[in-house]
């Protein structure tokens, strides 16, 4: 009914933007899945949001609302170029001290937060959001002074990557990268996770923090653990993104990234499956509406318009779910009936 | 009943019934012009429910309230308050952020709101009984004792006739309680009317001209405050609870299982356990008895480990577990927490439920990693029959149970590791009588298999019932200890609940 809803806007939009709805899908699908080039777009474009998502899930799970992903992504970025660019090396250890480089940076840019929430109470939604905006900013401060390009140019960019510090392509005459079998390594691993004892701990901590405590999580830890593998998930995907697509650090390595890489989280129901499935939507989205701006008068920042309005569909099917199951919730249900159980209580 | 005047606001053979419980049992009473009632008995003894079926909150299931002797039907408190009857509930209803004249504007019907005229006419009723009150300062700025005479001069500014207070004392020191009961006797002479809820012997002695008492929603004494003394009331209130004893096993050790030293607790920057210290044996039941309030959530949160004590130790076998509620569970500490939803888990399974503590361990995993699903079935089904969790279905998911089944469920988590040291706040409240009947054979189960078990409760009969030894907390502090082997002590008793022994209070 939601995904319904959600079509009708869109052919609606499109027939407003003057093209033949049935014209701007073909284009569409043409756009995702029409040859082997596109369809490796649409996983080189997943790939980044799966690793990002699959890195929040825990910390969502666990009642952490970390939407810091974007700045540890350009952090991690930053680090991994620094590093790439500064320690001499080849073959596969400068690929491995890269994705460290990043992780660490990543996980750095969440530590602040992770101990703030963690010791202090400092709410983590507006520590992480707004070390967001510090970490765009270090990076641009960066990509004009100790990092930018020796050549003479007036965008600032860091200096190319050395080709042993690029990411394999796994298909020729496409950018098919070899960091999508990252993201199948975490699928597994997150897949595992949330089958063991620790994975249902954090689940509970979101819920009933007392008895995750007594089960040996405590609240710290709960917090910081969460936040630091959100922080090297999203460090890890900010190197790719040079590693495997740009080979240069430029300004526009984030893009949104982390942001979109939470909303494929919560649209793949912080699931694992779900969130790979969501990420893979998203990326055909992205590359098909391309497509779609080729064919058609559409242009391609309608799919912006699609995920602001598949996640509103998500969030109400979601919250209409909530409010029909009573049984989930009982004590603030009604609490003048509880007060009045309290008193009558002999 | 000795009568001066007609009553201007009375109850005849009012009962009330929340669910299965019966909180108020045909029960009258009389509030006369001029005149001081207090309304006394313990927790649950139904004095609170009938101030507010006076007040128009809680509509009776059967019986009438009578307004200058003729019926009246009270549909809510805007009825109550139109007829002139005010009440002051216990934890303040005025708005923090509003100053009083604010608030006071907001129960004022009308079009058009004046902000002088209503400073006037607070400051009229201030001056009429000698108060000096703050009415444009936001009322979260002051203090308690200001809070709560700027609720009563609200009330008399709108005309109330009768003036209906809910436990106004429990957070007041010495000083300002007697100056209340100034201002209640001041109030009274000026022609008011006052119910005055309270589980205070002293105030009872010191302010009311009449005193009803209440047991378990019953009516046990109305008549004058003069010709009684605190003891005779406090016996009134407890009444003799030497009675319905089960069979306790014989305590076969002195091996102090649970010892809880000089521990001090605050919460939220409020000092609410002062030094307290006792010690429970192997095979004892130790009831923590006293009027309820901040501190009993906070004595068994810090028991648990959860709550992090100020100072002092909680020591299950010699491991100092406070603070450290994961150190607690495998020291053996068992934990039934007050607000059962805490503890059981609405979105899980029975079996998940049941079985939470063993979830992850060797036995209960494959490849040591991932939780084995037919194991934790198995153990969750042996524990859900075992206590009887109805309907024994261990795939339900457990949020669907009855209030006395998750209850079962969650008594069988705890209780399935023989543990060394029990502590359950309210096991049984809010259950009907055989889910009450089986938590309590659990916890004198397990207290023969060797545990030892604190239970926490606001219902004294509960504990007189289940404890070999009983503790009252009052003002912070344990105010009596009695050995419930021996005849009890009503008098000595009611005092210790009534907060009146000798204690010097902060």
């Amino acid at each position: 009914m939601a995904l319904g809803f959600v079509l009708v806007i869109v052919v609606a939009l499109i027939w407003l933007a003057g093209a033949n709805p049935l014209h701007a899908f073909s284009g569409l699908i043409q756009g995702t899945l029409g040859d082997s080039y596109v369809i490796a777009e649409t996983l080189v474009t997943a790939a980044p949001l799966a690793i990002v998502a699959l890195g929040v899930m825990p910390a969502l799970r666990a009642g952490v609302f970390t939407i810091g992903s974007e700045g540890q992504l350009v952090i991690g970025a930053m680090v991994s170029t620094a590093v790439t660019l500064s320690f001499p090396g080849s073959g596969p250890e400068k690929l491995a001290i890269g994705i460290l480089a990043g992780m660490a940076g990543g996980m750095l840019w969440a530590l602040l937060p992770a101990l703030l929430r963690a010791y202090l109470h400092v709410n983590e939604i507006l520590s992480t959001l707004l070390l967001n905006y510090i970490a765009g900013h270090l990076l641009l401060m960066m990509l004009n002074g100790p990092l930018k390009a020796n050549a003479q140019i007036a965008t600032p960019r860091s200096d190319p990557w050395p080709a042993e510090a690029h990411l394999p392509y796994l298909l020729d005459g496409t950018r098919l990268h070899a960091g999508v079998l990252l993201v199948l390594a975490l699928l597994v691993a997150a897949m595992i996770w949330t089958r063991t004892a620790s994975g249902l701990r954090y689940r509970l901590h979101a819920s009933h923090p007392e008895l995750s405590s007594r089960l040996g999580l405590s609240e710290p830890r709960a917090v910081i653990t969460t936040m630091l593998v959100a922080g090297a998930a999203a460090g890890a995907a900010g190197w790719m993104q040079v590693s495997g697509l740009t080979h240069t650090l430029y300004p526009s390595v984030g893009g949104g990234l982390g942001f979109t890489g939470i909303l494929v989280a919560l649209l793949g129901g912080l699931n694992p499956v779900g969130i790979v499935a969501a990420a893979l939507v998203l990326g055909a989205l992205d590359t098909g509406a391309q497509g779609m701006q080729i064919g058609t008068s559409v242009p391609a920042s309608i799919a912006e318009v699609i995920q602001g309005l598949l996640l509103l569909a998500v969030a109400l099917v979601v919250a209409g779910r909530s409010l029909k199951s009573p049984g989930s919730k009982q004590s603030p249900a009604k609490p003048e009936q509880a007060a009045q159980m309290k008193e009558a209580t002999p | 009943m000795p009568q001066s005047a007609h009553p201007l606001l009375s109850a005849q053979a009012v009962t009330k019934r929340f669910g299965a419980v019966t909180a108020l049992s045909d029960v009258a009473v009389e509030l006369t012009a001029g005149q001081v009632r207090a309304i006394v008995g313990e927790n649950g003894a139904g004095k609170s429910t009938l101030a507010k079926i006076l007040a128009g909150i809680h509509p009776p299931d059967s019986g009438t309230v009578l307004w200058n002797g003729e019926p009246v039907t009270l549909s809510d408190r805007r009825a109550a308050r139109d007829l002139g009857i005010a009440f002051v509930p216990q934890n303040l209803s005025f708005i923090g952020t509003l100053t009083l004249v604010e608030n006071h504007m907001l129960a004022q019907t009308g079009w058009r709101l004046d902000r002088d005229a209503t400073r006037a006419a607070l400051q009229a009723a201030a001056a009429e009984v000698a108060l000096d009150i703050e009415t444009d300062r936001p009322i979260e700025t002051l203090g308690l004792a200001q809070r709560q005479l700027g609720e009563i001069v609200s009330a008399i500014a709108a005309g109330s006739k009768v003036l209906l207070l809910d436990e106004p004392t429990s957070a007041l020191g010495p000083r300002e309680i007697e100056a209340l009961i100034a201002t209640m006797r001041m109030l009274a002479e000026k022609g008011q009317a006052i119910g005055l809820v309270t589980h205070r012997i002293e105030e009872v002695m010191q302010g009311a001209d009449t005193v009803t008492v209440l047991r378990g929603g019953e009516l046990v004494f109305d008549g004058e405050t003069a010709g009684l003394d605190g003891d005779s009331i406090a016996r009134l209130m407890v009444g003799d609870r030497n009675r319905d004893r089960v069979e306790l096993g014989e305590i076969q050790t002195d091996w102090k299982r649970l010892m809880v030293d000089h521990l001090r607790v605050e919460r939220d920057g409020q000092m609410l356990i002062e030094d307290i210290g006792f010690t429970v044996r192997q095979g004892e039941i130790l009831g923590v008895a006293g009027v309820s309030g901040p501190m009993q959530p906070a004595l068994a949160e810090a028991l648990a480990g959860l709550l992090v004590p100020v100072s002092g130790s909680v020591k299950v076998d010699g491991v100092n577990i406070a603070g450290l509620p994961a150190r607690a569970r495998k020291a053996g500490l068992a934990y039934v927490p007050e607000d059962r939803t805490r503890g059981v888990v609405g979105g899980l399974s029975t079996a998940e439920n049941a079985s939470l503590f063993r979830i992850g361990q060797r036995a209960m995993s494959r490849f040591g990693l991932l939780r084995d699903r037919q194991a934790e079935t198995k153990l969750g089904a042996d524990i859900i029959r075992r206590f009887d969790v109805r309907p024994p279905d261990p795939s339900l998911h457990a949020g669907g149970l009855s209030g006395g089944n998750q209850q079962k469920l969650l008594v069988g988590r705890e209780l399935n590791d023989d543990p060394a040291v029990v502590i359950a706040h309210g096991p049984a409240k809010g259950l009907d009588l055989s889910a009450a009947a089986a938590i309590r054979t659990a916890l004198v189960d397990v207290a023969a298999k060797g545990a030892a078990v604190v239970v926490i409760s606001a219902d004294l009969d509960e504990l007189m019932e289940i404890c070999h030894r009983l503790v009252v907390l009052a003002g912070r502090r344990i105010s009596g200890v009695f050995d419930l082997a021996e005849p009890l002590d009503m008098g000595r008793l009611g005092q210790a609940m009534a907060d009146a022994a000798p204690l010097e209070t902060a």
